[in-house]
């Protein structure tokens, strides 16, 4: 294309106390107490500022945030069908691009953030996001990862770890571990199919300010971007409101969650601890774990330990074979 | 299956109503309790509730409904004029709602601590049992749920509910899921039984309440435009209040360095900033806290590390007393 739509170059912070005080995410949504997928809400419309489109597929930041005529978004937000995020967002970008370029709009594009959850985005919603970055369309797709179906009664999701007591996968005589699978990848999925995207990256709500650069660099980048962000929820994980923040650390210093940046093809990782701690430590905090005996923690602990020494690279994950019946 | 249970209204229904707060476990009280009179009192009986999606913090209505064992209940539909209400949350007291229905010759439980009767139970018909439980109290102390209180209180009110079958389907709920709630979860039931305060002349009104049907706020003529939202970020109006389960972070100026970590942690913009003095030592600083929109986590609590912000049980009117408002051109 001959003209460069988007020229902002939104500057990266190093401070607290550089962290826009403007607040586009506004209170009164009816999000659980110590939700981690609303605070990450607030930090990525702190970061993206007023020239921002929400798309928001069904989930969690949907239906908890936007009750019937009521929104707490102060940036045009639209919401979208579970399956579509991808999808809606390709259309606004290109009805936006032929209006600036029919002189029928001034200014620039605007930023374009699809706020899924673990279920709109890698899972039902996986066909749209996955187009919308094969045709490159300039978007950030957020994937905000609170590892279950939440919002209708914590069911199991793709992303949702081994050994989860979900309501889909409740442990039981036969089933002892719950849930047998082990996750998706997310970042890897789309690095290792979308020639167009050229920034992915993983963040956390224990690191704000991280966050906050991410996105920013994020929506700097022209063409399709992708984030996958970790955010405990107290509900469907079973812990304390107020250790949300903990959580999200520990899962970082486990290694159960890993920070990183891809950018053209180069891997920078962050936040990487010197000696990661067992991931019983990470475990003990959340009821959905309560159920797992040693056998089963220890499967996890081997899942982590091969995730963690070979970065970058996708493990070859230990897939149950089905049951012969 | 024991011997039957007769109920007091002979062959009509026996309607319980729990109002609620999503968090509290009035979901859970209400299917222990019809579960109960179904496989172990030999009634008839039927649980539901009525709630949005699956979050901490709305509001819940929980429905029980009871008959005899050769009646069989064919409706599910909300109990409109109950024998009984249950009222998890002090909060609720304000929603006129909360009330609607009750019959005359009802019961009525709310949890509350002591010494708290809130002057909206004057609505009341003079004619009901008020009944007066520090639920929220009991639970925290027993390490358990305010709902094995009220339950507790409620068989205490109700006696042809047998307090021990009801009891005995609470710990088999718990047992599989968390065994070492058992414990605790009875001490709870049997403390609501033994600590209900029975309140006298508090009640006004005469006669059944009458049953508050919802009325659609709009209709066919008058109804916005589909698909629009004309007012973005209308949220704000919201009075979040109820979402708190029984603490409030209080913030002590005195002892905060403004260093903002509790900002980066409240998706709810509790906190209050204003811009620093000039040539001061900080740039923003914290003036307090909108109790509001506080649901009640804590966070800010955890992330401070100056302990400026710190966890205290929350009494009628404290929060009231406290708040800094974040809006205060808006929403006094």
């Amino acid at each position: 294309m001959a003209v460069a739509l988007k020229t902002q170059n939104l500057p990266p912070i190093k401070l607290i106390r550089n962290v826009p005080k403007e607040e586009y995410y506004v209170p009164g949504h009816r999000t659980c107490a110590g939700c981690g997928p609303a605070l990450q809400y607030k930090l990525v419309a702190k970061a993206a500022g007023p020239n921002t489109i929400f798309l928001g597929p069904t989930g969690c930041m949907y239906v908890a945030n936007a009750s019937y005529l009521c929104t707490p978004y102060t940036v045009p937000w639209m919401h979208t069908q579970i399956t579509n995020g991808g999808a809606v967002a390709s259309g606004i970008e290109a009805a936006y691009r032929v209006l600036l370029r029919k002189g029928k709009r001034e200014g620039e594009l605007p930023n374009i953030i699809v706020m899924a959850g673990d279920g709109g985005s890698v899972d039902i919603g996986l066909q749209a996001m996955s187009a919308m970055m094969y045709r490159g369309h300039d978007a950030l797709f957020i994937c905000y990862d609170n590892e279950a179906y939440t919002n209708t009664g914590i069911q199991t999701s793709p992303t949702t770890p081994y050994g989860s007591n979900t309501t889909f996968t409740p442990p039981g005589s036969a089933i002892p571990e719950g849930k047998k699978l082990f996750p998706k990848d997310p970042p890897q999925l789309v690095i290792g199919g979308h020639p167009a995207v050229k920034y992915v990256a993983t963040a956390s709500v224990a690191y704000p300010v991280d966050l906050i650069n991410k996105v920013r660099k994020a929506l700097n980048v022209q063409g399709p971007t992708f984030l996958h962000i970790h955010c405990p929820c107290p509900k469907g994980w079973k812990f304390d409101a107020a250790k949300t923040i903990e959580v999200a650390r520990l899962a970082i210093e486990t290694g159960m969650w890993n920070m990183y940046e891809w950018e053209n093809g180069e891997y920078r990782y962050q936040f990487k601890p010197k000696r990661y701690k067992p991931v019983r430590e990470y475990l003990k905090l959340q009821g959905r774990f309560a159920h797992l005996a040693d056998v089963h923690v220890a499967k996890l602990q081997a899942f982590v330990d091969a995730k963690v020494k070979a970065p970058g690279i996708p493990v070859e994950t230990p897939v149950p074979t089905p049951p012969v019946h | 299956m024991s011997e039957t249970v007769s109920l007091p209204k002979g062959d009509r229904f026996f309607e319980i109503r729990f109002e609620s707060i999503g968090g509290l476990g009035a979901h859970a009280a209400g299917q222990v309790l019809a579960s109960a009179a179904v496989l172990k009192m030999g009634l008839n009986g039927a649980h539901f509730s009525s709630y949005g999606s699956e979050k901490k913090g709305s509001l819940v209505r929980s429905f029980v409904r009871l008959a005899p064992a050769d009646r069989p209940i064919r409706t599910s539909a909300p109990v409109e004029t109950p024998d009984a209400v249950v009222v998890f949350h002090a909060a609720l007291l304000s929603n006129p709602a909360t009330f609607a229905g009750l019959r005359k010759d009802g019961t009525f439980i709310y949890n509350a601590p002591p010494r708290s009767v809130p002057e909206e139970l004057a609505a009341l018909p003079s004619t009901v049992r008020i009944i007066r439980v520090d639920a929220l109290g009991i639970a925290v102390k027993e390490k358990s749920r305010p709902n094995a209180v009220l339950l507790g209180t409620l068989c205490a009110a109700l006696p042809f509910l047998d307090a021990e079958k009801v009891l005995e389907a609470l710990s088999e709920g718990f047992a599989g899921k968390r065994p070492e709630a058992v414990a605790s979860n009875e001490s709870a039931f049997r403390r609501g039984a033994a600590e209900l305060e029975t309140l006298r002349g508090v009640g006004r009104a005469e006669g059944d309440l009458p049953a508050a049907r919802a009325e659609p706020a709009w209709g066919y003529e008058t109804q916005p435009i589909g698909a629009i939202i004309p007012e973005p970020g209308n949220t704000v109006w919201n009075d979040l209040s109820t979402a708190r389960t029984g603490s409030l972070p209080v913030f002590n100026r005195e002892r905060c360095i403004h260093c903002g970590l509790c900002d980066l942690v409240c998706p709810d913009l509790c906190l209050v900033w204003e811009d620093g003095e000039k040539g001061g030592r900080f740039e923003r600083e914290l003036t307090g806290v909108d109790y509001r929109y506080c649901k009640g986590c804590l966070r800010c609590v955890e992330s401070c590390p100056a302990s400026a912000l710190t966890k205290k049980a929350e009494t009628p009117g404290l929060a009231a007393r406290l708040r800094v408002p974040l809006f205060p051109e808006l929403i006094e």
